[in-house]
């Protein structure tokens, strides 16, 4: 690629991409979603569940809140107040998710709260779950973001993992006159570490308590999502009470 | 695909009397000639065209026409799908197109999967034929290429 001279002469390291049309492009989202706790008999708390299609505009990342706290010391020099350092106090992630075509899964999830079965022959495939303002299912979930192709065939993935989110009923939208359902899904914490001896079990220095992010090509997205399927999962339920 | 979800739809709802033609059978009732005992058209005697197809299919028929493709956002695509209820009478054409529409377009508190976005009032096909159409136009809309269940 021929270049302007003095921008040739800066040397830099992406000198041939950093302009090039391919990486004018677009990016893919999926979400899957597994979880805790069972719901009904239509969910499993070890298998991932993915929420469909997005709007075509949709960008699937989550809003920051990050709230600093200025440390002010004395000018030793007179005058103002200096700023020593700036506390970070307070953090909050929250992914807002419009799932185009709800399934009976995602119908399920967006309940926004543990649903059970109900119990009498006439009715055992209903479930009730109690209507709380605020309440929400807990779950592990994935952000998958697929690059578009290049001409090779080539793609890269950036897999968001969160070892737990909670997974809240943010009311109904609409597209194209059809409906939608809305998520509000904010990141919790989780303070767990890898399975031993497990393929990540050397970087949990290098994760957080909201999770990691992976980013690889394409070809490698199984395996990873198989890995990590195994990951952070819910301590065993206690042994029903008969 | 659009046109045979419809018909499916359509054929579960309506008599089992009542065709429901896809768009290309659009030329049966056009082409049709009364038939002697053993099932063969009967060359050169009696009405043919629609009339005759009306007299065999009193009870009218149902054709859907070939979806209009209107646009895409790359995600979901609109066509439109005219579904002409066509009959001897006036009050039997809008009869047969109201149990299409409800086929179709569902009631507006239990939906159907196509939303109708033209009306239709029964008008006479041609002066002094004795056959009516109602003719609605709905939406279809596919999703990422599909019309209908891959299932």
């Amino acid at each position: 690629m021929d270049q302007y001279a003095i921008l040739a002469a800066l040397a830099l390291g992406n000198a041939d991409t950093m302009f090039s049309v391919d990486n004018f492009s677009r990016l893919g989202n999926t979400v899957i979603v597994s979880p805790t706790a069972p719901l009904g008999t239509l969910v499993r708390p070890d298998t991932f569940y993915g929420l469909g299609y997005f709007e075509p505009d949709a960008q699937i990342a989550p809003e920051t809140d990050l709230t600093r706290d200025e440390i002010l010391v004395q000018n030793p020099e007179g005058g103002q107040p200096i700023v020593l350092m700036e506390d970070v106090s307070d953090v909050s992630a929250v992914y807002t998710v419009e799932t185009v075509t709800p399934d009976d899964v995602v119908q399920a999830l967006h309940m926004g709260s543990v649903p059970t079965l109900l119990a009498d022959a006439t009715v055992n495939e209903s479930t009730i779950s109690p209507f709380e303002v605020g309440m929400s299912i807990e779950a592990r979930m994935m952000v998958i973001r697929i690059t578009e192709a290049k001409r090779d065939g080539s793609r890269r993935y950036e897999l968001l993992w969160h070892p737990r989110v909670a997974l809240q009923n943010d009311g109904f939208g609409e597209y194209q006159g059809r409906t939608t359902r809305q998520f509000r899904i904010p990141v919790r914490t989780w303070q767990g570490a890898f399975t031993a001896g497990g393929a990540l079990a050397a970087f949990n220095g290098r994760k957080s308590g909201m999770g990691a992010i992976f980013n690889g090509p394409i070809e490698e997205l199984p395996a990873l999502v198989e890995i990590l399927r195994g990951e952070a999962l819910p301590a065993a339920a206690p042994a029903a009470t008969p | 695909m659009i046109t045979q979800d419809m018909q499916g739809r359509l054929r579960s709802a309506l008599p089992a009397l009542v065709p429901v033609l896809l768009p290309e059978q659009q030329r049966e009732p056009l082409d049709a000639a009364p038939v002697d005992a053993q099932g063969r058209p009967v060359i050169g005697a009696g009405e043919r065209g629609l009339g005759a197809y009306l007299r065999q299919h009193p009870q009218g028929y149902v054709q859907v026409e070939t979806p209009l493709a209107l646009s895409s956002d790359s995600l979901t695509g609109t066509f439109w799908v005219a579904v002409a209820a066509v009959a001897p009478t006036p009050e039997q054409a809008q009869a047969l197109a109201l149990l299409a529409r409800r086929a179709l377009a569902g009631y507006p508190y239990a939906p159907g999967r196509y939303r109708e976005v033209t009306p239709a009032q029964p008008q006479e096909l041609a002066p002094g034929t004795s056959a009516w159409i109602c003719r609605a136009i709905y939406e279809a809309k596919t999703i990422d290429g599909h019309a209908a269940s891959r299932s």
